[in-house]
This record gives structure tokens, C-alpha cells and sequence, in this order.
């Protein structure tokens, strides 16, 4: 067992870098998620994790151990792929048993093993079937059980949950994380949808072009993006362009100017004077009646009741930009299109970054 | 620079032995004919193609070739494309029947389908001499019209089966777009679909025409004082009085030459109007009655009838008591077939081994290489698929004068074995084993093999113990195909084989030649039943798809 490190590791493919000296590192047993859009290399990078791709520099260590030339055969891995992969001629069983028989286990261990871990994803009774037999949500798990058998030294899943449905979504993503949990096996999971990433995992680090834009736990992903990028990927974020007319070293507050009003906010890095953007949370906007004086005026001009919560769209009367505003709680549904409202950015909720 | 500790290495050098093979059997043989053809054909110091322009003879077999290309190819159309129309769209009674077309084209080698029609309608033919009993008189099946009717009813089921996979791919709901935007049904039909099935029945005329280019069995057989390309080819190969090389591969380069232009006027037409085809689902299928489902279903069964003649014939030809070159028709006897199994079976065994071993090394061979240009693309596999695909557009003659001309003698001398037969048949069938492995390749995602690779089995063996099972079926299916194609192969054999080397299409053809049909029909029966028993054997025992495969 052990965690993994990846140092400085730069990847190619089809001619182009996709990643470059990329480096960082995953706490042994840990469940780790890659998350970005689609082309950010996430996969690239989790394939390269498997073997399957070689890198043009840098080193990956599983534990102590620098794996970075052996092939994907040798590296002791479990990966789930997103069509599942499922062998379509063998049978259930023989699905999951194929990596231990590989390993040439013992027929009653074999038996022993591959029964346990069909009880453990939910599948007992169902080992003479075969692939086409089953429902994506449960060739999912016998994936997951063929990975996990084995006992890998590290678990890899390339979007394991993105060809289920909804519903079967969150049941399989509860398997995963019990079954991890369990083994605590050091986990690299692949993924674009950030629900996802916020509920399963114990570290996310969000990928852009290749790079690692930011490494923290889902908390610290959520509320304290590094940049306007993160905070739009992970929860929707209304993006504001301000200006500052000092410094602002990191974790201060700091006054800034925008749509015409002056407001407060932190600062999520050392930021030197001149044009930055805000970022606000739409939950964490508040809308007052015009009569209470303070906040920006504005008008609201589209509202979505949406039954649990109300979507809001305001436009500042400085003609500034348009905000979304999402209200919950009582009376949540209470402002009409046309009203005109007070804006106000809590300033412990709302950040500063750089432009 | 990339640090590759992958399995890359031994697919590259695999490909590279893969390109180097195809280089040698392919390429170097093409290379040989045309480099030849500029040497000096004649004392004097012309040139093959100096010769060419200056003979007569040979400029009347270019355009006796090409026109008669065009002419069955339209033809094969008229008779391929309304039959398609009709069977995708409309119920008939009797429609089951056209469901054996496919099957007809396949089972009746050329030879014995030219060899049918005249034991039917040649001079001395069962109808030529009925008729004429009655006092009608029949014009000679000899020439142009024995040599457009036997070639149109062995080809038209190319466009039948390629205008039909268009048809049924084609999105009806276009056609009903149509409609509502107030477009009458004929028009509508007319407007949209047209566009859409065009492009399926110009890929399968041009097939068509190749065919023709190249036939040599029929137009040796039926051709008569038509000149044609094929057979002075194959005439100048064989000629006794000194052969010669040049003019041979002249003419060989001369057809190569016409199906190169046709090829590139086809990608001409199709690339002026580049659109997407969305393949949707196709519309039903109408029920009609009345008069004309009678009319349909009639004329239906008499196309299928016309396509089964020559299987019928063979049948009977090889029971029928014979004396010498004439027929005694209505005398039955086991004689002819008896002589042929026990006298002399040496064609049947020299073609049961030599299609077994050539079928067997090209599912190998082609398995392995649609493995690389699938799964293992480098900088070589362009290479390895386009030379692959080439002895599309060459003729079995063609073929068969390349190998003798490239390995008659000096480090691969093969002139006399039963190598070079082997060889002339693995380098025909190619371009089908290929196409069918790698379209079975494209179905099967990469992901199986990683996922083993991941549960420890190295690359290699990950392949052989879950990506070639889940191959199996279509190998097998392809197999079939190939050894029905193999068994029948002639126009390249006969340019290869030496004696004692016969193959039955070889012996079939010598016997026609020398006018002994009963034998000739002896020896068909025994063919069309080795091609007959695997396909049998594939669909009904193993349930395979052999002719979706092609």
C-alpha cells in the first residue's frame, strides 16, 4: 500500500502535450478525483497513472515505488472504465475471477474471493450471466467487483458513473465509496460532473489544459476557489469585474469598485492593485426590498420558481452586469419580474481574484 | 524524447514485416508489369505501348472492353437497383425467393455459369436445339450478346445488394419531411432519396465494372471474335509462338490503367457532393395485391429463375449420358460423375489443398494485419492498408502475370509450385479478409483489452484470451467467404498453375474448352458442392452471418 506520487510528468499524444510537468500527490488511501471538462487531460492523466500511455518526463511512485517505466501488466492496478469493459463472452463469474486466475490463484480461493465480492457489489446469484444479461447499473459493479478482487495497490476509474442513469448515479456512487472505504484502497477517480467530485471525494484536484488549477478537499474547492475558473466549474458563480485601488495580500479584506458601489470582499491571493473579478455564489446573494437603503440597486428582470427554490436574474441599474441570484427558505418565490431590489454581497462570501 | 518502455516496440516491427510481405507478393509483381511494359516489344524496338497504338487489334480490344464494361454495368444496374426498390419496399408474394439471390452469385463460379448458359444456348445447346427442332431459329449466343447476358446475371446481384443496404438504411422520415413541406410522394421519393442511394450504386456499378474489366472466364469462354482485353492478355501470355513479355504486360498495365480511371471517376463524382448520410430507420415494407403483386412477383421469379439456371443445368448436365462433345439429353447416367471421383480426382484434391492452405494463411494474415491498422496504428499502417486493399483494382490475370514475371526465377523462384497457385489466391482474396477482420475490430473497444491488461495479463496474451474469442464468429464467417471465393479463382490460377497442378475451375475450363460438357458439368457439381457444404454447414450448424460479411 501506499500513496502516489506523480513529479514534474509531462504526456503526449497523437504529437500534442496534453499534460505538462504536472505534479502532485495523493495520501495512501485516499480518494482522489480528477475533475475538469472534457480535453483538460484528466484521462490522459489517469491513463498514464495505468500505464497505458508512456510520459515524456517526470516520475509516478506508487509507495516508494518508482513505476514510471513498467508497463500498465505489471503496475498491480484495479481500473473501471466508463463502458464498463466487461468481457461480453465470459460469464459473470468468470469476469471477476479473470484477474485473480491471471495471478493463479488457487480454485477454492478463486471461488472464495469472486463470492465475496459479487455479495459485497449486490450480484450473488447472478454469476452464470453474462454481460448482456445485465443492467448498466449492474455490469457497473461487476466491473467495480473484477477491479477491487484482486486487492490492487491502486484503484483507477475513468468515469465510471456517466453512462447510468440519474438515479442509478448516486446507488452505484454509494457502492463506490463504501467499498473503498472498506479497503481503503488509494483511489484516482475520473470525472466532468462536480456533484460528483464534491460527494465522494477526499481530495479533488480540478485540471485545466493540462495543468492542475487547484488541489484541496471539496470544501475548499467550493469556497475558496483560486480563480473565476474554479468557481464556475464547481457550482454556478456569478463573475464580476471590479477594480481595486490597493494591494491585497491573501485572506485580507479588501474594498473594491464595482457596477458603480464600493463593497468589500476577500481576497483569495496576493492580488496587486488595478482590474480584478468578484466572485459571489448565487446563494450567497442577497435581495432586499429598495427601501432598506443599503446594497447595490438593481432590478430583477427573469424569475424561475423552480418549487424547492427560486432563480433570479438582476440587472443593476448602472447598467452594470446581470446577476444570478438563487433564494431559498420561506417566502423564497416572494419577488416579482420588475421589482426593483437592493443587492447585497456578504463580504465573508464573497472573494477576490485576479483578473 | 518519449521514454516508450511500452509493447509499441513489437508492433512496429510486425507492421514493418506486414508491409515488407505486401512490398514483395503485391507491389513488387505490379512494379515488374508495368516497368516491362516499355521494353522492347518488337525487333524493330517499339515499345509495348508503341506496338499498342500501331496494331489495330489492341486498340479494338481496349474499346471492346471498356464498352462492354459500360454496357453491363448499365444493364446490372437496370436490373439491380429496380429490384432492390421492390423488395425494400413492398410485400409480394413470392419475395422470400429473392432472398436466395446473394447465395446464387456466390455458389455458381464464373466458369461454370458461362459453361451452363452454353450447354443452354450455344450451338449445340439444349434450347438452340429445341427451338430449332421447332424451326426457329436462335442467333448465336457467341460474342456480344452470350457475353452481356451471362455477365449480367453473375453481377447484377452487386448492385442488388448495394442499392438494397441503401435503401433500408435510408431514413424514411426524411422522405415524409418531404412530404410536408409539400413535396407530392413521387417527387418527394424522387427528391431525397436519390442523393442518398446514389452514391451506394456508384460504388457498386464501379465494382461491377471492374469485374467486367477483369472477367476472363466468361470472355474467354463466350467472347468469340469480340476482342477483349482479358483474353488477348491471357493469349499473349500463353501464345506458343514465342510469348511475349512485353506486349503482356502492356496489356496487363492497359487494364490496370481503366480501372484506376474509373476508381478516380468515381471519387470525382462522389466528392462533388459531400454530405452526411444519417442512416435512420427505413420505412416498411407495403403490402400490394392484385394485378400488380402478380406483375412484381412475376417478374421477380423470373429474374431469380434466370439466376438459378446454371445451377440447374450443371445438375443435370453432370447426369446426362454424353458422346464426346454432344449431349444426349433426357439419357440420365452416374458415369460422368463416377469418372471424375474416382478416375481422375486430382483437380478436386489439388483445390482442396490449395484453397485450405491459402484460406487458412489469409485469415491469419489479414486477422493480424486489421489488428495493427485498427488497434496498433503507426506511421506504416497507411502504408500496409492501402496495399492491402490494391489487388482490388487489379485483375486475376493481372495477378497472375505479375507473380510469374516477378518469381520465375533468381531468389524466390516459386514458377512450377504449388506456392505460387497459393499465392496468386492469398493476394486475390486480400482486400475481403481485411475489411471483414478489421470492421469486426472496430466493434470491439479498446477498453476490453486494457481492462485485462490492468488485471495483470500482459498485452499479447490479453489479446488472444479476450479480444480473438469475441473475433471468432466473424473469422469463421470470413472464412467461409474467402474459401468459397478461393475454390473458384481462375483467372489467375491459369496464368500461375503448371501441369499436374490443375484446380477444378482450371480443369472445368480446359474441358469447355475441348467441348465436353458432361464432364465439364461432373466436375461443376463437385465444385459448387464443396463451395455449397461450408456455407451450409456456417448457416444452419453455427448460425453465422457469411454473406452479411460481405
Amino acid at each position: 500500500m501506499g500513496g502516489i506520487s506523480i513529479g514534474g510528468v509531462s504526456v503526449s499524444y497523437a504529437g500534442n502535450r496534453i499534460i505538462e510537468k504536472l505534479s502532485l500527490t495523493i495520501k495512501d488511501g485516499a480518494f482522489f478525483t480528477l475533475l475538469g471538462p472534457s480535453g483538460c487531460g484528466k484521462t490522459t492523466l489517469l491513463r498514464t497513472l495505468a500505464g497505458f500511455l508512456p510520459v515524456d518526463a517526470g516520475e509516478i511512485l506508487f509507495g516508494n515505488t518508482d513505476v514510471t517505466l513498467w508497463p500498465a501488466h505489471k503496475r498491480d492496478i484495479g481500473m473501471v472504465f466508463q463502458d464498463y469493459a466487461l468481457f461480453p463472452d465470459k460469464t459473470v463469474f468468470d469476469n471477476v475471477a479473470y484477474g485473480l486466475r491471471a495471478r493463479k490463484r488457487d480454485e477454492t480461493t478463486i471461488r472464495a474471493r469472486t463470492g465475496e465480492y459479487l455479495e459485497r457489489v449486490g450480484l450473488s446469484g447472478f454469476e452464470s450471466r453474462r454481460p448482456a444479461e445485465l443492467s448498466g447499473g449492474q455490469r457497473q459493479r461487476v466491473a467495480l467487483a473484477r477491479a477491487l478482487v484482486i486487492a490492487p495497490q491502486v484503484l483507477l476509474m475513468d468515469e465510471p458513473l456517466s453512462n447510468l442513469d440519474a438515479k442509478l448515479r448516486v446507488q452505484v456512487r454509494e457502492t463506490i465509496r463504501d467499498l473503498q472505504k472498506e479497503a481503503a484502497i488509494t483511489t484516482v477517480f475520473v470525472t466532468h460532473d462536480q456533484e460528483e467530485a464534491l460527494a465522494l471525494s477526499d481530495a479533488i484536484g480540478l485540471m485545466r489544459a493540462g495543468r492542475v488549477e487547484q488541489m484541496g478537499t471539496p470544501v475548499e474547492i467550493y469556497s475558496m476557489p483560486v480563480s473565476a475558473y474554479v468557481a464556475d466549474f464547481v457550482g454556478a458563480a456569478n463573475v464580476i469585474a471590479a477594480t481595486t485601488q490597493v494591494y491585497a495580500s491573501k485572506g485580507a479584506d479588501v474594498e473594491v469598485q464595482m457596477a458603480g458601489a464600493r463593497i468589500v470582499a476577500r481576497s483569495v491571493t496576493d492580488i496587486p492593485a488595478g482590474p480584478v473579478k468578484v466572485l459571489a455564489r448565487q446563494e450567497d446573494v442577497q435581495l432586499y426590498a429598495p427601501e432598506t437603503g443599503s446594497g447595490i440597486p438593481g432590478t430583477v428582470f427573469r424569475r424561475q420558481y423552480l418549487g424547492s427554490r427560486t432563480h433570479y436574474k438582476v440587472r443593476f441599474e448602472s447598467d452594470g452586469p446581470v446577476l444570478s441570484v438563487e433564494r431559498t427558505g420561506l417566502d423564497h418565490g416572494s419577488i416579482q419580474e420588475g421589482a426593483a431590489v437592493r443587492v447585497v454581497l456578504d463580504k465573508a462570501r464573497t472573494l477576490v481574484v485576479p483578473r | 524524447m518519449s521514454r516508450r518502455p511500452f509493447e509499441g516496440g513489437i508492433w512496429f516491427w510486425l507492421s514493418l514485416a506486414a508491409l515488407v510481405a505486401l512490398c514483395v507478393i503485391i507491389l513488387y509483381p505490379l512494379i515488374n508489369v508495368l516497368a516491362s511494359s516499355f521494353g522492347a516489344a518488337r525487333a524493330d524496338g517499339r515499345s509495348g505501348w508503341q506496338v499498342l497504338f500501331a496494331e489495330p487489334k489492341y486498340l479494338r480490344a481496349v474499346g471492346n472492353t471498356v464498352l462492354l464494361g459500360l454496357v453491363v454495368t448499365l444493364t446490372t444496374i437496370l436490373i439491380g437497383v429496380p429490384l432492390a426498390y421492390v423488395t425494400a419496399r413492398f410485400r409480394f408474394p413470392g419475395k422470400a425467393l429473392i432472398a436466395i439471390l446473394p447465395l446464387t452469385t456466390l455458389i455458381v463460379p464464373e466458369v461454370i455459369a458461362a459453361q451452363t448458359w452454353l450447354m443452354m444456348l450455344g450451338n449445340n445447346g439444349l434450347i438452340t436445339r429445341t427451338l430449332g427442332g421447332w424451326g426457329i431459329p436462335i442467333p448465336s449466343f457467341y460474342g456480344w450478346s452470350g457475353l452481356i447476358i451471362v455477365m449480367t446475371f453473375i453481377y447484377y446481384t452487386y448492385i442488388y445488394m448495394g442499392t438494397l443496404a441503401a435503401i433500408r438504411g435510408f431514413d424514411h422520415q426524411l422522405e415524409q419531411a418531404a412530404q410536408s413541406l409539400g413535396a407530392s410522394p413521387g417527387r418527394a421519393r424522387l427528391d431525397v432519396m436519390l442523393p442518398v442511394v446514389l452514391p451506394a450504386v456508384l460504388a457498386s456499378a464501379l465494382l461491377v465494372f471492374t469485374l467486367v474489366v477483369g472477367n476472363f472466364a466468361v470472355a474467354t469462354i463466350l467472347g468469340h471474335k469480340v476482342e477483349l482485353l482479358s483474353v488477348i492478355t491471357y493469349q499473349t501470355f500463353v501464345s506458343e509462338i514465342g510469348n511475349d513479355p512485353v506486349m503482356q504486360s502492356t496489356l496487363a498495365s492497359v487494364s490496370i490503367g481503366i480501372v484506376a480511371l474509373a476508381l478516380f471517376l468515381q471519387r470525382f463524382i462522389l466528392s462533388r457532393g459531400r454530405y452526411e448520410i444519417t442512416l435512420g430507420r427505413g420505412a416498411k415494407a407495403a403490402d400490394i395485391r392484385g394485378a400488380p403483386a402478380l406483375a412484381l412477383a412475376g417478374a421477380a421469379t423470373v429474374v431469380v429463375l434466370i439466376s438459378l439456371l446454371p445451377l440447374a443445368s450443371v445438375i443435370a448436365g453432370a447426369f446426362t449420358r454424353a458422346r464426346g462433345p454432344v449431349m444426349r439429353w433426357g439419357e440420365w447416367t452416374t458415369a460422368n460423375v463416377e469418372r471424375v471421383l474416382i478416375n481422375a480426382p486430382d483437380p478436386i484434391i489439388n483445390t482442396l489443398i490449395y484453397a485450405g492452405v491459402a484460406t487458412a494463411l489469409s485469415l491469419i494474415f489479414s486477422t493480424g494485419v486489421s489488428y495493427m491498422l485498427v488497434k496498433k496504428r503507426n506511421i506504416l499502417t497507411p502504408a500496409i492498408d492501402y496495399l492491402a486493399a490494391l489487388p482490388l483494382a487489379l485483375s486475376g490475370t493481372v495477378i497472375g502475370i505479375g507473380l510469374v514475371m516477378s518469381f520465375n526465377q533468381g531468389w524466390l523462384s516459386l514458377t512450377g509450385t504449388a506456392a505460387i497457385i497459393v499465392l496468386a489466391y492469398l493476394i486475390r482474396r486480400l482486400p475481403f479478409g481485411v475489411r471483414n477482420a478489421s470492421s469486426t475490430l472496430y466493434n470491439i473497444p479498446n477498453s476490453i483489452e486494457e481492462a485485462s491488461i490492468s488485471l495483470g495479463v500482459p498485452p499479447l496474451r490479453s489479446f488472444v484470451a479476450v479480444v480473438l474469442p469475441l473475433m471468432v464468429p466473424a473469422i469463421a464467417a470470413a472464412g467461409v467467404l474467402v474459401w468459397t471465393t478461393t475454390v473458384a479463382e481462375l483467372s489467375a490460377s491459369i496464368v500461375v498453375y503448371s501441369g499436374g497442378r490443375e484446380t477444378l475451375p482450371i480443369q472445368i475450363f480446359r474441358l469447355i474448352d475441348s467441348g465436353l460438357m458432361a464432364q465439364a458439368s461432373a466436375y461443376g457439381l463437385v465444385l459448387v458442392s464443396i463451395i455449397l457444404v461450408p456455407i451450409i454447414i456456417a448457416t444452419t450448424l453455427f448460425r453465422l452471418d457469411v454473406f452479411g460479411a460481405k
